[in-house]
């Protein structure tokens, strides 16, 4: 919070007479709130001297200054909540967003131009997966076929493992 | 390029700036001290913690942050609130008696400069930002308007005249009457919500 300037360049003008004595001679409320705001600019000398010789007016003087001291405190919540609110609350960043999914759907355009691939790789692998479900169901089902190829497989496992044993080459082992 | 000699003639300008501008304040800080004394502005004690507010506010005017003259009002308060205490304290045990119960009007005080740290800050300052501007609200345009350039733009009154286009007295008077209205229903609604918590 900002403070109201008390001095300065020449006053322009000051506050007019009928505003700055009360009754009994002594500096009126308005002229004394202003004094205890800082505002010594805009008030004639004799107030002031006034006032410092005077213990009712310094006593309002005080009461003026306390006051003055007190609302902007209550104010200065109100600046620093906003300020508050404004730190902890941030704006949902939304261009920042909106850029981002731009470029998100920019990176998609390759894949898209590739669709007719992906559909013949689908149409691949569904083929295979016929292909693998037959011959697991031939096996698994209690028919002479199932059997014959189960053993065959089997056969043909051992038979390919004995290959691969007698054309690998030997190792020397010495004692 | 500034030079050893530039830099400390800066520094002792400053110190003379603030040095002229806090005494220009003491009659101000001599009011605020009786006021809160409730003494006569010649006596000797309002005259001593005059001083000893003047001499803190000089010797640590480099801590002041923000605007010199709350802040050294602020530190006059202080000073006369602790010979009120240091007062009360000694009548206590002079009389043998338990501590006299602080006035009213200081314990508004009190609440205003020395506010005890609440449970949870941002609570109580969304709280109390609420009541001020559900106050501000009740108040009409033109001291509502007074009061926010003042305090919360820091214009001066005749900146003020001249941004609302009117007459530097009807500034003043708003800002009398505004901040009297203020205070009054700030603190209608704290005795009001004291009550509903009671109740």
């Amino acid at each position: 919070m900002s403070h109201p300037k008390s001095s300065g360049a020449p006053p322009a003008e000051t506050l007019p007479e009928e505003l700055i004595w009360a009754e009994g001679g002594h500096a009126s409320d308005i002229a004394l709130t202003a004094l205890g705001d800082g505002q010594a600019a805009i008030l004639p000398a004799s107030v002031l001297t006034h006032v410092q010789g005077c213990p009712t007016c310094t006593q309002h003087l005080g009461h003026a200054a306390l006051l003055s001291l007190h609302v902007a405190r209550e104010l200065g919540t109100v600046a620093a909540h906003d300020h508050a609110v404004a730190t902890t609350r941030r704006p949902l960043p939304r261009l920042a967003i909106a850029i981002g999914l731009a470029v998100a759907l920019l990176a998609l355009l390759p894949s898209v131009k590739d669709l007719g691939s992906i559909s013949t790789t689908y149409t691949h692998a569904a083929t295979l997966a016929r292909v693998l479900r037959a011959v697991a169901q031939a096996a698994l089902s209690p028919s002479p076929l199932g059997l014959v190829l189960t053993y065959g497989t089997a056969a043909a496992l051992v038979v390919a493992g004995l290959v691969v044993v007698k054309l690998l080459p030997r190792k020397e082992v010495s004692s | 390029m500034l030079s050893a000699a530039m830099i400390t003639a800066h520094l002792a300008g400053t110190e003379a700036t603030v040095e002229a501008e806090t005494a220009e304040l003491r009659p101000v800080v001599r009011a605020v001290v009786a006021c809160v004394l409730r003494e006569r502005p010649d006596s000797a004690d309002v005259e001593d913690c005059t001083s000893e507010a003047m001499k803190r506010a000089l010797e640590s005017s480099t801590k002041a942050r923000g605007p010199l003259r709350p802040w050294v009002l602020g530190i006059a308060r202080h000073v006369a609130l602790d010979t009120l205490r240091a007062r009360q304290r000694q009548r206590a045990r002079t009389a043998q008696l338990p501590e006299e119960a602080p006035s009213s009007t200081t314990a508004v005080v009190d609440r205003l400069v020395d506010p005890a740290a609440p449970v949870d800050e941002q609570m109580e300052l969304a709280e109390r930002a609420a009541r001020v501007r559900r106050v501000l609200a009740t108040l009409p345009e033109g001291p509502r308007k007074a009061l926010e350039l003042f305090h919360m733009e820091g214009l001066a009154y005749q900146e003020i005249a001249k941004r609302l286009g009117v007459p530097l007295g009807t500034v003043a008077t708003w800002v009398n009457r505004g901040r009297r209205a203020m205070a009054e229903a700030l603190e209608d609604d704290v005795q009001d919500a004291r009550r509903g918590g009671r109740s």
